[in-house]
């Protein structure tokens, strides 16, 4: 039974007590009035004045008495109403806890929002192929179906002041764990979030994957690394129109997400990132985000070999568009002499742009990265650089960092498709000529790498998304193939993807 | 690949973005939301209309005003949760302090912004009852007498009622030469007066009137004469207690809100309408006491009642609220829930 309904129960019941009480005075006067006149033949015996009188009835009350009684019971009768009425309100704007499902996810809660559970996934199921190759090495590696990503993550608040998100990755054939971290947030413009987390550099690696407008990250995103382990100073100031981010990691390879740190020193970063359209009046002219990102610190592998491999050179491999290696440092099974390994100083600086207004989007960045290196006894560095530019708009939807937000969803009875979104984006990436003579695996390296990308993407909502992208690689130096290790060829890949994210 | 090609197609994008940003400057019909206490509804109604009127005609733009009511306690708690208001108009400066000690939103000078500490119409605190007063309320006295129902809503939630609170307390205090047991005496017989709490002085006035609840509603003036208007003279009558509180309900532009929006122009244009002569006319014209004593005397002066402020009877709100409704405080000791 429903408290509602039980509430109506006793309500009942207590209208019945309150009738039964207002009769009480009619069945008291009932039993107190005189009996009939009797007959003169029943006339009682003399003797009956000698007889103890009966016990006095009692005093009849008043009309004003009675008056009295019934609009002190009409009073609580009302008030009982009128507080199963509030109850009832009360108990309709504060729900003891409600589910909410919505397109960023499920949501168990309480009413003040003071706990939450949300549970939000990824999915994304690839198509892809090389087109116009005679590399039958990079075919049977590319031409695949794929599930890129596959998550299912949680974020849950406490006490409204800590957030904490466990979000694991079942994609790419591997398990990962990407981000498990906690945020304590007493303001907008200072919060405290340890753990695993995505560090400052690489605006395009910041946005979330789902919102990515091509399948996969440009060249530049080589240079960062995925997620680094470690405590971050953040927040927002005015309205968003200032945050900053100040970071204390472990340090991390590019495109690495290493839960442990190698040695003592640690990375430090920040980043500063404007967006000053924020302010006042200046919505309307969109959301322009200007901002710098740097990361420095000290990162030590070595040349050990294990199980007939170089195990911990704590230097990356750079990939192309098809997620095909293009660069990596020499390393050797046998001869650890001969394998390159990080050595201390190890620094990233990022410059940062973004402009989104109604369907239109530029993002560009620069990322340039110094890196210590070590081969035998030979210490070293190298610099290498990458960017990218990507344009996009959006037709029957609005444009923003966070993706594209669709007029309408598409829906075929309403006759509404949702929105298209048109991409470009042209990237490259240059190893530093000096390390591509002497440090790079020339078999599998490029030193140059220059990529245009299109793409048009189908948001059927914001929450299911198709993407068909077409990207033509060109490449300077460098192997394509083992067996004819000169200029490696073009790359012509062809990627579709399902994405579902909520 | 042609870098040149890219450089163009930026360019001509970064134009077109540029030229619909502007479009859309010049063409705006901004929306505002004014969280506002419970009875002000049809106040602001008027407000919303007049003031939409004037903004039209010097701007041309088009400006949609929507309104939110209820306790001002509980409007004030809703702002500090994330309700994107762009201008409070509370029933108290506490509630407004409140948000912007626990947000941030509102920067903190916001009582020094607009004239009278930025509360543009002041109000009292007087009885409702029923017609022909059959209890013989005339004055506070006749509220703690056995077998009177008292309405009045919540002070933890409800602006109106911790005035109505104070009111009760200083003229008790008064009356007894300052002395703050009897006060609090009075004020506990009071409360044992009262069967239902509602957490507006909307709320209540629908328990007094509408549901029949008790003999006398201890209301805002303002709201007292909507009832005695709306519901009939023939039911119920005003009754002013000798004395009363000064009531000096603020406004407050919510700072972070409207540079989020982009309406911090026109929010702050709208408070400053209430204190226009047309502002002041339209308080007047909904019995609030306005500023202006023009306008106040245009729609006919409200009965004069001997009135102390909350400054010089209770130290001022932050002291009131410490004192009396924070929790632990002399309410919370003087009432219980059910008793």
């Amino acid at each position: 039974m429903s408290a509602f309904a039980s509430h109506k129960v006793y309500l009942v019941g207590r209208v019945a007590s309150l009738t039964a009480l207002l009769l009480c005075p009619a069945a008291a006067l009932a039993q107190d009035a005189p009996a009939p006149a009797a007959p003169a033949e029943a006339t009682p015996p003399a003797d009956a004045a000698a007889t103890p009188p009966a016990a006095a009835p009692a005093t009849a009350p008043t009309n004003e008495e009675l008056a009295r009684r019934v609009e002190e019971l009409d009073q609580l009768v009302r008030v009982s109403n009128r507080k199963a009425e509030l109850a009832a309100e009360a108990a309709a704007a504060n729900p003891p806890a409600r589910v909410v499902t919505s397109e960023r996810g499920f949501t168990i809660g309480d009413g003040p929002r003071d706990f939450e559970l949300k549970l939000q996934g990824l999915v994304q199921v690839d198509g892809r192929r090389i087109f116009g190759s005679d590399d039958p090495v990079l075919r049977d590696k590319t031409d695949t179906f794929l599930v890129r990503r596959a998550r299912l993550y949680f974020d849950a608040t406490v006490l409204g002041l800590v957030d904490a998100r466990i979000m694991p990755d079942f994609g790419n054939n591997t398990t990962a764990l990407l981000d498990a971290y906690a945020d304590l947030h007493p303001t907008a413009w200072l919060r405290l979030r340890a753990g695993k987390f995505k560090p400052p550099v690489g605006l395009e690696r910041l946005q979330t994957d789902a919102y990515v407008p091509l399948p996969e990250r440009a060249l530049d995103s080589n240079l960062s690394a995925q997620r680094d382990v470690g405590a971050e100073l953040w927040g927002d100031i005015a309205n968003a129109a200032v945050h900053y981010e100040l970071v204390w990691l472990n340090g991390n390879t590019d495109g690495a997400l290493t839960d442990v740190d190698d040695e003592h020193a640690k990375t430090y970063g920040g980043r500063l990132f404007l967006r000053p359209f924020q302010l006042g009046e200046l919505k309307a002219y969109g959301d322009l985000g200007v901002g710098f990102a740097f990361e420095t610190g000290n990162e030590k592998g070595s040349n050990t070999i294990a199980n007939g491999a170089a195990s911990n050179t704590w230097l990356p491999s750079f990939k192309s568009l098809s997620q095909n290696t293009i660069f990596t440092y020499a390393s050797s099974g046998t001869d650890a002499t001969a394998t390159v390994f990080a050595s201390h100083r190890h620094t990233r600086l990022n410059p940062q742009l973004y402009y989104y207004i109604g369907p239109f989007g530029v993002l560009a960045e620069w990322i340039k990265e110094h890196q210590s290196i070590q081969k035998g006894a030979a210490l070293d560095a190298v610099d290498n650089q990458a960017g990218h530019v990507t344009l996009s708009v959006a037709i029957g939807g609005d444009n923003s960092y966070d993706g594209v937000r669709p007029k309408a969803a598409a829906s075929w009875k309403a006759g509404t498709f949702g929105a298209v979104e048109l991409v470009a984006r042209y990237g490259w990436l240059s190893i530093d000529d000096h390390a591509f003579q002497t440090y790079a695996d020339k078999s599998k390296s490029v030193d140059k790498a220059k990529e245009l990308a299109f793409g048009v993407n189908w948001w059927l909502n914001r929450n299911a998304k198709l993407y068909a992208a077409y990207g033509h690689t060109t490449f300077e130096d460098g192997a394509g193939k083992a067996a004819a290790p000169t200029a490696r060829p073009t790359e012509n890949v062809g990627i579709a993807r399902v994405q579902v994210a909520f | 690949m042609r870098f040149v090609k890219v450089k163009s197609i930026l360019v001509a994008t970064l134009a077109l973005a540029a030229s619909g940003g502007v479009a859309r400057a010049d063409g705006g019909s901004p929306k505002l939301l004014n969280v506002s206490y419970d009875p002000t509804r049809e106040l602001y109604t008027d407000v919303n209309a007049a003031f939409a009127k004037q903004w039209q005609q010097k701007t041309g733009q088009t400006v949609t005003i929507n309104q939110s009511h209820g306790g001002s306690g509980k409007q004030a708690r809703s702002v500090i949760d994330g309700l994107e208001a762009d201008v409070v108009t509370l029933a108290l400066a506490y509630d407004i302090d409140a948000i912007a000690e626990k947000s941030g939103r509102i920067g903190k000078d916001w009582q020094k912004r607009l004239p009278d500490n930025a509360s543009p119409y002041t109000s009292t605190i007087v009885f409702v009852v029923r017609k022909g007063n059959p209890k013989g309320i005339r004055d506070w006295d006749d509220l703690i007498k056995p077998g009177v129902g008292v309405v009045v809503p919540n002070p933890k939630t409800s602006g109106g009622a911790r005035w109505a609170y104070l009111a009760a307390w200083g003229q008790a205090l008064q009356k007894n030469g300052g002395d703050a047991a009897k006060a609090k005496d009075y004020v506990t017989k009071l409360y044992k007066n009262v069967p239902v709490l509602d957490s507006g002085a909307r709320g209540s006035t629908t328990t007094f009137a509408q549901r029949g609840v008790g003999q006398v509603l201890v209301s805002w003036e303002n709201e007292a004469y909507l009832l005695v208007n709306e519901l009939g003279k023939d039911k119920f009558e005003i009754v002013n207690p000798s004395t009363s509180i000064l009531a000096e309900p603020p406004v407050a532009v919510v700072d972070k809100n409207v540079d989020k929006h982009g309406t911090r122009a026109v929010s702050e244009a709208y408070l400053k309408f209430l204190y226009s002569p047309e502002g002041q006319e339209i308080a007047a014209k909904h019995h609030y006491r306005p500023r202006d004593e023009k306008a106040a005397a245009k729609f006919g002066v409200l009965p004069k009642i001997k009135l102390f402020t909350i400054d010089q009877v209770f130290g001022g709100w932050q002291k009131a609220q410490a004192d009396h409704f924070a929790d632990g405080g002399i309410f919370d000791q003087i009432y219980q829930p059910g008793s």
